[in-house]
């Protein structure tokens, strides 16, 4: 009998227990649906805070933006300078007041994607991804930045789908520009949103460099009063080099040089490898070496140059040393190493110094070169809309291409003073139009502007004197 | 043939749809069955929340990463063959389709088929070497003939053939219109899908999984172990081109990048998040690695860091995935709202 | 009654080791033959050779005539040789019957298949050797007489003419032995060679009318259990095992 009752109590103890929980998880499901359902909603239906940063002003509603997106690599110094170059841009403009348009005040709004593009190990859905999300979430209209050309050229093609104003501040490479107008499969109709801003075309670098060559090689041969004529070539092992390295084995010789080496390195190269790489060239007996690097190489090549001291000048394209940490990162080994910048602290435009004052005070560093074109770019869609009263994106094309070669733009850009495009919507270069400086690491531990023989640029801006590494140039 | 006989195929012809119709009927009364039916619905209305190319761009290429992780855990979970070079497949009908879409004017699905029967042809390729070669060898051997086909595209010397470290850029996407895209891309993931695991239940399933789990077994059942191999090796090839042909269309064009490593790796970990040997582990996996990428966009070092913490524990506490786990405790709490 | 299996002068070397030395006999169709010898004496060799898991040095295998020598295992079972391993193999994850179902899936195994389907064929098999009511259940949970079952299932699988056998009683209880022997002499009966080995010669004395006896990879003699229980050499290669008649 009181087992029977014992078993009873027992029983609808497990009831009770079984249908709590049974109450427990109706409820929990009803709170993950509600929940789901809920987030949903909201997402769909929320009203969206501004995303838009508006650097020097506030509380400044979504309707009176212009809305610019900054596409790069965010963590790396490409992407981080676009962004430092376009808020400081931003800051000015808001700070003096804003664009007006047809009486009414807009202010420079900015967004920031990151396409993890200077990852060495690229994913291209990153960039996709990243240009999809500023365009239709953000609601950037004008988009300012890309670096790496194999990045780009997968997230161009969804700007250029979206129909919105892209202005280039990080790929020198030909492409880009060839598919507005010139080169096989270009389309101006689907391309001509895509402007560059910075940098000078690749095969005008190539054409810098043989022009700093032909100076330097006189000057040398002059100064040290021997012949100065051994060039060796150390690039990175990528498309970009090439256009590059032909042009410079092709006309170099046209002016009395011999090309000894031209070594291609993988981009994972390692200090070990530069040791190398540098025996192999002062065993050729080079005078001057041309080095053709974006990547992370040029710290090895310079640590290695320091210790094993060939005998040659460096001349060219290192991207790593045009900032200014570059100094401390190699502790001074890059000393005599001359490289081309689009910018430096030089009356390049009569905004130049101005503007890279101001950088500096802002940010503390020096400007990388995206800084510099992401700079005119905010400046430029600001006059712009300002000049058209439009915020169209063809308005403002037919406006950019106004300026011509024999119409250019004066007095508005930091990077030259003269700005215009040419058909294809790249930047039309040579002095005074878009320069690149040669720029050379002196003992002081910052960079000086050394004479290109006012064949690039004129002597009036040089800021110091060729130095020469005081073990020598080989014979 | 007499009349007779033919009728009587019919019969079983007949027969046997009958029974895949009550084999299904039957499926969709269970609980897995009914979810998946559930799952399929909801992303069927996906586009009906959303028409942001961005949003649907993301569930998107978690529908291609699922057919290229499903295509793996084919090659792994069924089949027994650990490829780290899942990667190569992928890549080079990418590259298959974008040429022929761009410099050959093909219509894309057209080239999208090409691509993958090249992929096919990969396949048999790299599927000898996989005939002496197991486990870890195996895995090493594919990974760097996959090194071995980046480096190749990359290149410069081969520039010119093989499009250099910029590969083939410009491709059109499928479709202007998002909506039609996603729907287009569902297609291709369940259209996958329902291939793969109709093999896997297949007598040629069958046989896959007795090469996986004791291959002189299989042999000493009269199995040839080169045939089935290389079928196997070709039909993961073949999905994992699919999957890389659209994945050029999405990204619009293709680099030597797709050859890297990190896109095998890409598929392993969803895979064997969700889940080895169940295919629809894939999804699940590669929904939830898409998923979290974006929310840690903002951090992509750390977003790589926070999924291989992920990973290991998900390997610590769920050695077989995801999703069984899941959807076992899912069936414990449906059965305590039924009541049961 | 021709022979079925002919083997010659065969030769198996691993470095400096001969684990088979110059072995010939011959099998008759329908014959039961057991092959004995002590531990290591090579009739693991022997069965690997003739099913093509291993490459001989020297020597012939001619099967129905036709010369197998070295060919690849899968083709060789497909001739009709299927064997069963001394440590059992089975395809873990799969139920019995897709066990069974691999090998009637083999190219030999499917043309017997054909006109019933292959799971009813392999349902069919699987009945044979005992194991129907556990067709859906996968092999890691069964018994190991279960397992060794499923073994010649496996085998049975392929449609044999002639089944090798290597220790079909190892780690077996007597009442499962005498399942096995009954499931074997069955087999027999419907006419498949049964050419099977063991260590302990107890085993086969009384179900093998011809017993092979080999040592250190020899051939020692070929004839009746009782002749070879009395055979000198025979016993001294058992001589201190105490497993003669034990």
């Amino acid at each position: 009998m009181n087992k029977k009752l014992n078993y009873k109590i027992y029983r609808s103890d497990e009831n009770m227990e079984r249908s709590t929980k049974r109450i427990l998880a109706i409820v929990l499901v009803i709170a993950v649906a509600g929940a789901g359902l809920g987030i949903g909603l909201w997402f769909v239906f929320a009203p969206q805070e501004s995303i838009f940063e508006t650097p020097g002003v506030s509380g400044v509603s979504d309707d009176r933006l212009i809305k610019i997106g900054l596409l790069g690599g965010i963590t790396e110094i490409q992407g981080e300078g676009n962004y430092e170059g376009a808020w400081l841009a931003a800051y000015n403009i808001n700070q003096a007041g804003g664009v007006q348009v047809n009486g009414t005040t807009y202010y420079i709004g900015l967004v920031a994607e990151d396409t993890d593009e200077s990852n060495p190990v690229l994913d291209v859905t990153k960039g996709v991804s990243a240009a999809e999300k500023i365009i239709e979430v953000d609601g950037a209209e004008y988009i300012i930045g890309g670096f790496r050309t194999e990045a780009l050229k997968a997230y161009v093609e969804v700007v250029m789908d979206a129909k919105k104003l892209f202005l280039g501040t990080g790929a020198s490479t030909d492409y880009f520009c060839g598919n507005v107008y010139g080169e096989a499969y270009s389309s101006y109709t689907r391309y001509k949103y895509w402007f560059r801003t910075m940098p000078i075309n690749s095969s005008a670098l190539g054409g810098s460099q043989i022009t700093i060559m032909a100076y330097l090689g006189g000057y040398l041969s002059a100064v040290l009063a021997k012949p100065v004529t051994k060039v060796a070539i150390l690039r990175e092992a990528l498309d970009w080099t090439i256009p590059m390295a032909n042009a410079l084995n092709t006309y170099l010789p046209y002016y009395g040089f011999t090309i000894v080496a031209d070594i291609q390195y993988p981009i994972t190269a390692t200090a070990t490898d530069f040791a190398t790489y540098w025996n192999q060239i002062e065993g050729l007996d080079a005078q001057i070496t041309i080095p053709v690097i974006s990547a992370q190489g040029g710290l090895y090549m310079m640590s290695q140059y320091a210790a094993l001291q060939p005998q040659c000048l460096i001349v060219g394209i290192d991207v790593q040393s045009q900032l200014d940490t570059f100094w401390t990162d190699t502790s001074g080994d890059c000393k005599y190493e001359t490289i081309m910048q689009s910018v430096h602290r030089t009356n390049k435009s009569d905004l130049t110094i101005a503007f890279w004052d101001d950088f500096v005070a802002t940010f503390d560093h020096e400007p990388l070169y995206t800084a510099v074109g992401a700079y005119d770019s905010v400046n430029l869609i600001a006059d712009g809309i300002n000049a058209t009263g439009s915020f169209k994106a063809q308005r403002l094309i037919t406006w950019l291409e106004s300026f011509t070669r024999s119409s250019p733009m004066i007095g508005k850009s930091v990077t030259a003073s003269h700005i215009a495009w040419n058909p294809s919507h790249d930047l039309e270069v040579g002095w005074p139009f878009g320069t690149t400086l040669y720029c050379q690491w002196q003992a002081d531990g910052s960079k000086h502007v050394i004479t290109s023989g006012n064949l690039l640029y004129p002597d009036s801006i040089v800021t110091g004197p060729i130095s020469l590494p005081p073990w020598g140039i080989n014979d | 043939m007499s009349a007779k006989s033919l009728s009587k195929g019919k019969g079983r012809v007949k027969k046997k749809l009958s029974g895949s119709k009550s084999y299904l009927l039957n499926w969709s009364k269970t609980f897995r069955g009914r979810l998946t039916i559930i799952c399929l619905i909801g992303l069927c209305l996906i586009p009906l929340l959303t028409q942001n190319r961005y949003y649907l761009g993301i569930f998107i290429t978690a529908m291609i990463f699922s057919i290229f992780a499903a295509s793996w855990d084919f090659l792994a979970g069924f089949t027994g063959q650990v490829s780290f070079g899942q990667a190569i497949f992928f890549g080079i009908s990418g590259y298959i389709t974008s040429y022929f879409i761009r410099y050959l004017y093909l219509p894309w699905w057209a080239s999208l088929l090409i691509g993958s029967l090249v992929g096919v042809a990969f396949g048999l390729l790299i599927g000898i070497p996989a005939l002496r070669l197991k486990g870890p060898y195996l895995g090493l051997a594919t990974m760097v003939l996959g090194l071995i086909m980046f480096y190749t595209f990359l290149n410069v010397k081969f520039e010119p053939w093989l499009g250099g470290s910029e590969g083939i850029s410009k491709i059109p996407q499928i479709s202007r219109n998002a909506v039609e895209t996603y729907y287009i891309h569902l297609i291709f993931m369940i259209t996958s899908f329902l291939i793969l695991i109709w093999i896997g239940k297949s007598k040629m399933g069958t046989v896959f999984k007795s090469i996986r789990d004791d291959d002189i077994g299989a042999e000493a059942s009269g199995i040839n172990l080169t045939k089935y191999k290389l079928i196997a090796f070709m039909i993961s090839a073949f999905f994992a081109g699919i999957a890389g042909g659209l994945f050029a269309m999405h990204n619009r064009g293709v680099n030597p990048g797709v050859f890297q490593p990190l896109y095998s790796f890409y598929a392993i970990v969803m895979a064997s998040l969700g889940g080895i040997a169940t295919i629809s582990g894939s999804a699940l996996g590669s929904y939830f690695f898409w998923f979290a990428a974006e929310l840690f966009s903002e951090w992509p070092d750390v977003s790589v860091f926070i999924f291989a913490i992920i990973l290991i524990l998900v390997i610590r506490f769920a050695e077989h995935g995801i999703l069984k786990p899941v959807l076992e405790r899912l069936k414990d709490i449906w059965d305590l709202v039924l009541g049961k | 009654m021709g022979v079925i299996l002919e083997v010659k002068n065969l030769t198996k070397k691993y470095g400096g080791l001969t684990a088979v030395n110059d072995f010939s006999f011959e099998i008759k169709r329908g014959e039961f033959i057991g092959l004995i010898g002590p531990n290591g004496a090579g009739k693991t060799t022997v069965f690997n050779l003739i099913s093509g898991f291993q490459r001989p040095n020297s020597g012939t295998i001619r099967f129905d005539g036709k010369d197998i020598t070295g060919m690849a295992p899968y083709k060789i079972v497909n001739l009709g040789v299927a064997r069963t391993f001394q440590l059992v193999r089975s395809f873990k994850l799969l139920t019995l019957l897709d066990n069974i179902s691999v090998s009637c899936l083999s190219s030999r195994g499917k043309k017997v298949a054909k006109g019933h389907g292959v799971d009813e064929y392999a349902s069919t098999i699987l009945a044979s050797v005992g194991l129907v009511d556990k067709a859906r259940i996968p092999p890691i949970i069964l018994p190991h007489g279960d397992l060794r079952k499923l073994q010649i299932g496996k085998a049975l699988g392929t449609n044999p003419q002639l089944l090798l056998l290597d220790e079909p009683f190892s780690g077996l209880s007597h009442e499962e032995q005498d399942v096995i022997t009954d499931l074997i002499i069955k087999l027999h009966d419907d006419g498949v060679t049964v050419f099977m080995t063991g260590h302990v010669l107890r085993e086969l004395m009384h179900l093998v009318p011809r017993v092979i006896a080999m040592h250190q990879g020899k051939f020692i003699m070929d004839g009746t259990p009782q002749e070879v229980a009395k055979n000198k050499i025979v016993l001294e290669a058992y001589l201190g095992k105490g497993e003669v008649f034990a």
